[in-house]
């Protein structure tokens, strides 16, 4: 992960630990986890509801999308469908087809330019932990299996 | 006697701009031109294929409600703009 990407995650990090937090979330990165790897702990609002971790990497921040999965634990293969959230448009277990996601811009090429565009300004990590605790509250923090 | 109207200092944040939107609105104002407002001060241009939505306290904010109505006895609001794509999610 080049300079720029390194310095800029370190800025915006702390917004999205206080944001996952506040909802009785966390946010992980590992000793052993590569530069630009975090795992998002999302508890959903819903009574009962239990955890989802979703695996977010980086690989040029904040000018590219990450690659956001989700396991059924830190460190597990994101090949579990119990793992990931039935939100519309969340593919368990392969894909988010989201405008958020590295995933969904380079399925949809056409999202590169008008409203679906990655904004590389403010804080897009925050905004895409907003945008996944907000799609799994809006399902009640259902499984897709 | 009527109540006497009065501004509110209305902030909205949105995690993708660089600064908040800031403006003084009176409590009659409804959210939905408030979203407008900072749609527009963002740039973004609303198309249909994304919903764009106001939250206040954790909840999401009518549209047809009026600043003084969520404000309440408050003199400021923050406001947290949120997107829901709702076309070519699939």
């Amino acid at each position: 992960m080049d300079i720029e990407s390194t310095i800029t995650l370190a800025r915006d990090v702390p917004q999205v630990e206080e944001f996952l937090s506040s909802s009785g979330g966390r946010l992980v990165h590992r000793e052993e986890d590569p530069a630009g790897l975090y795992w998002a702990v999302v508890q959903p609002t819903a009574p009962a509801s239990t955890q989802f971790v979703a695996r977010i990497s980086w690989t040029v921040y904040p000018h590219r999308p990450p690659s956001l999965l989700f396991a059924p634990a830190i460190s597990l293969p994101t090949s579990d469908p119990r793992g990931w959230p039935e939100a519309s448009g969340y593919r368990a277990p392969n894909d988010i087809c989201k405008p958020f996601t590295a995933e969904g811009q380079a399925l949809h090429t056409e999202w590169a330019t008008g409203p679906h565009a990655w904004r590389n300004t403010g804080n897009p990590f925050l905004f895409v932990v907003e945008n996944l605790v907000e799609d799994i509250n809006r399902v009640g923090g259902a499984r897709a299996a | 006697m009527p109540n006497k109207p009065h501004d509110i200092e209305v902030k909205v944040t949105f995690a993708t701009a660089d600064r908040p939107y800031r403006r003084e609105y009176a409590d009659s104002v409804t959210i939905g031109t408030v979203l407008g407002d900072s749609l527009a001060a963002f740039g973004v241009a609303a198309d249909g294929t994304t919903r764009y939505y106001l939250k206040h306290d954790g909840d999401e904010v009518p549209v047809d409600k009026t600043v003084g109505e969520i404000a309440g006895h408050a003199h400021v609001l923050h406001l947290k703009l949120r997107t829901e794509t709702i076309q070519g999610a699939s």
